[in-house]
């Protein structure tokens, strides 16, 4: 397959059809990290495995990224889903990408580059039943727990966050070029460090993300102190399926959950 | 120059001086493994310390330059602003054990920029109070290169007390400093001569890639090169590198106010955030992430060593290891050099 | 002294601030543990106030608008109360007490129902006693030096 989406690039790089090619090279030790193609020769040094994990579409929003007009992306189901989420919320032109993705056949690649392909190649390759995770794991350990327990436990994984917002730098969605968490007038979250601060970090950051996240557990494999951050988003994730009943496809195509609503949405809180 | 002093400590002695130490009423934070990884933390049990470890996940520099930290706090009355200066008797003596060298000549770095013209008390309060005791480095990873920047994995610059493993019988202490000797005053029935062990063949070989002066010498020569851009374009922009470094020390001046009541907090900030630079103008003269990146380099190996005559860097390879895109500063060196 | 619990209830302008003049120009009576803030509707009230009164020192809150299809604004409280399905599940699964915040719709008819759920809120806050868990973390900062 690598044999392929090299040689798909080259051929969109000669051709002049887009500037750059966003792909995986070779990392550290046996990792693999993007990387940015240029020029034809570059493309040698590209790598495409399970190995790749990076969310590759955190930068087609970046300002310098856009400048450069036409591209194309390497697209692991993650970052495939990230682009379609990126496209409701119109952050991407169409016309300017081209996506590289692995097909179903053995060394197949396919080639997208309209909204309406995107879009239908995601939900034919969404599979319906997810398998239970770590995460999954981790949040009906949570769950099972008394308030204080949860209380107790985030507690103790907010007090180790050192607030590098790694997890909102690597998040393809947490494109605002202006954060709600750098706001001063007013000082909304506090700069410090604090377990306060970290806490409505957090719950800041999970609420921003809230129908928008395409939990594909960038925010927290960029944690250096390893705070389960995805366990936020998938609760929230979660309770957005279940509270208003949406289809995978209606999640990540529909309107902004938070910023649509239905008058028979249903709750049971509220007097 | 005190003289460096030296003995031989035997396993079981080893943890007797742990608990000795405890015994002083000294709080004492050692690498430990919590959430599949190895962190400062404080111990109270010997058993509890990881010693098979190339690095912890992030240096312990925020024991002497916590994250944040109160300067002062404020209360205004009727008969004007009452203010409650920061206590620096409220410091406790504490010990870090366990740390590599590459951290404890970090503290050194550390304390040179404190000290460059303000003489920072609540650092150097800190400082004081703190006994270090580094452990040698037997292993390495291919992150590691301390021999580059002028480091070697049985440095003693910056610890009081070093330790090496030296084979199964015992450890090699070197008594660096006078908190280090007094440490072994205190206890010194645990301490035997030394019998001449040769430390060198007990560390990591770790293979120099470039002097420090070559290094500077070449980047005063590429500050306007392309190689910023090009090496910066898979940078996210987050503060993770700089966050968990030994020696990154920029910080951020914060009132957090309540109604009449306030504080003044010094909390950690980063070269690689944009809003770090930001004028409130909105101007912004490090306007992109190459700038930016060119600055962290900059400062580490050109700037630093100019204005404190210490590298900015001591080789330990965390923001290597940290960032989520791979940006090894080793390999950016290197391509540095080469280009 | 018994435990006074203090109530921030954040209410929208066109309806529950109007019921809460009515309860008192009905002279109606209820507690006055609360402190009312108006918002212009409760699709205003972002989830961060709720966070940061209970940082302020509050024990309880109660969030309250106009019944669905009696936004001023015509859908503003429908899109509030998505927000507070997701949020009460979030900070209930972060640990948050969630019975602390009480939602309720009072219309400026309601008079006598704004005094009710005051009335229930406070009791139940007395019952749960001071926020204190939540009051402690920023009092507990160490001044980052464990």
């Amino acid at each position: 397959m690598i044999k392929a989406m090299k040689n798909k690039s080259l051929e969109l790089l000669t051709s002049q059809e887009v500037r750059v090619v966003i792909g995986y090279e070779k990392g550290t030790k046996c990792s693999t990290r993007p990387s940015f193609f240029f020029l034809p020769e570059d493309i040698e040094r590209m790598v495409f495995d399970e190995e790749c994990k990076n969310n590759l579409a955190v930068y087609l929003t970046k300002e310098n990224i856009k400048n450069y007009g036409r591209l194309a992306i390497i697209a692991n189901d993650k970052t495939l889903q990230s682009i379609v989420k990126l496209i409701s919320e119109n952050q991407i032109r169409e016309d300017n990408l081209f996506v590289l993705t692995p097909g179903s056949e053995d060394g197949q690649v396919i080639v997208l580059n309209s909204i309406e392909e995107i879009k239908s190649f995601v939900n034919k390759s969404i599979p319906s039943q997810k398998e239970p995770d770590s995460v999954d794991e981790l949040v009906a350990r949570i769950r099972k727990m008394s308030r204080e327990e949860r209380w107790k436990y985030w507690q103790d994984e907010f007090a180790r966050c050192i607030r590098c917002y790694a997890c909102r730098a690597a998040c393809p969605l947490c494109y605002c070029t202006r954060c709600t968490v750098e706001s001063s007038q007013p000082q909304w979250v506090p700069v410090a460090s604090h377990v306060l601060g970290n806490m409505e970090w957090h719950i800041i950051r999970a609420m921003h993300m809230s129908g928008r996240c395409t939990d594909c557990g960038a925010c927290a494999e960029a944690c250096p102190v390893n705070i389960n951050l995805q366990a936020l988003t998938r609760v929230v994730r979660e309770s957005i399926q279940d509270e208003f009943n949406l289809t995978t496809e209606e999640y990540l195509e529909g309107n902004n959950v938070l910023s649509s609503f239905k008058p028979n949405d249903n709750e049971t809180f509220i007097r | 120059m005190p003289t460096v002093e030296t003995y031989k400590i035997s396993p079981v002695s080893l943890e007797k001086l742990f608990y000795q130490l405890l015994k002083e009423d000294r709080k004492i934070y050692a690498p430990v493994r919590r959430n599949d990884q190895v962190v400062f933390d404080l111990v109270t049990r010997y058993e509890e310390i990881c010693t098979d470890f190339i690095q912890t996940a992030a240096s312990p520099k925020n024991l002497i330059f916590p994250r944040y930290e109160n300067l002062f706090s404020y209360k205004k009355g009727k008969d004007g602003v009452e203010i409650q200066q920061f206590n620096p008797d409220s410091i406790p003596e504490i010990v870090i054990w366990g740390l590599r060298p590459c951290d404890a000549a970090g503290f050194k770095v550390l304390k040179s920029l404190f000290n460059w013209d303000y003489k920072d008390e609540i650092f150097n309060t800190r400082l004081n109070k703190t006994t270090i005791i580094g452990f040698s480095c037997n292993q390495c990873d291919e992150y590691c290169f301390c021999t580059s920047v002028g480091g070697n994995p049985g440095n003693t610059t910056g610890s009081d007390l070093l330790i090496t493993k030296a084979g199964e019988a015992g450890y090699l202490v070197e008594a660096v400093t006078e908190k280090g000797k007094g440490v072994i005053e205190r206890s010194d029935s645990l301490f035997e001569s030394s019998d001449n062990i040769r430390k060198e063949e007990f560390l990591a070989d770790v293979p120099v890639m470039f002097t420090p002066d070559l290094l500077k010498e070449k980047l005063e020569k590429v500050f306007e090169s392309e190689i910023w851009q090009q090496q910066s374009i898979r940078c996210l922009g987050c503060g993770a590198c700089t966050y968990i470094c030994p020696i990154c020390a920029c910080f951020d001046i914060q009132d957090e106010a309540h109604g009449k009541k306030g504080t003044r907090i010094r909390c950690w900030d980063s070269c690689g955030f944009s809003l770090f630079t930001q004028h409130a103008s909105g101007h912004n003269p490090r306007m992109n992430q190459a700038q930016r990146w060119r600055q962290r380099v900059m400062h580490k190996y050109v700037y630093m060593p100019e204005r404190i005559h210490e590298i900015g860097c001591t080789g330990c390879g965390r923001c290597s290891r940290a960032c989520p895109v791979d940006m090894n500063i080793l390999d950016h060196l290197k391509s540095i050099l080469k280009s | 002294m018994d435990f006074e619990p203090k109530i921030v209830a954040f209410v929208c302008n066109w309806c529950t601030y109007a019921g809460a003049d009515l309860t008192g120009t009905s002279r109606i009576k209820y507690p006055v543990n609360v402190r009312i803030v108006r918002f212009p509707c409760t699709g205003r009230i972002d989830f961060m106030l709720l966070l940061k009164a209970f940082d302020e020192g509050a024990d309880g809150i109660i969030v309250s608008g106009c019944h669905p299809n009696d936004c001023h604004y015509t859908s503003g409280n429908f899109h509030a109360r998505r927000r507070w399905m997701i949020f009460r599940n979030l900070i209930d699964f972060v640990g948050i007490d969630i019975r602390r915040v009480a939602f309720s719709w009072v219309s400026a008819a309601e008079g006598a129902k704004w005094a009710e759920v005051v009335t229930d809120t406070v009791g139940k806050i007395k019952e749960l006693g001071p926020y204190s868990e939540y009051h402690q973390i920023s009092k507990s900062f160490d001044g980052g030096a464990k």
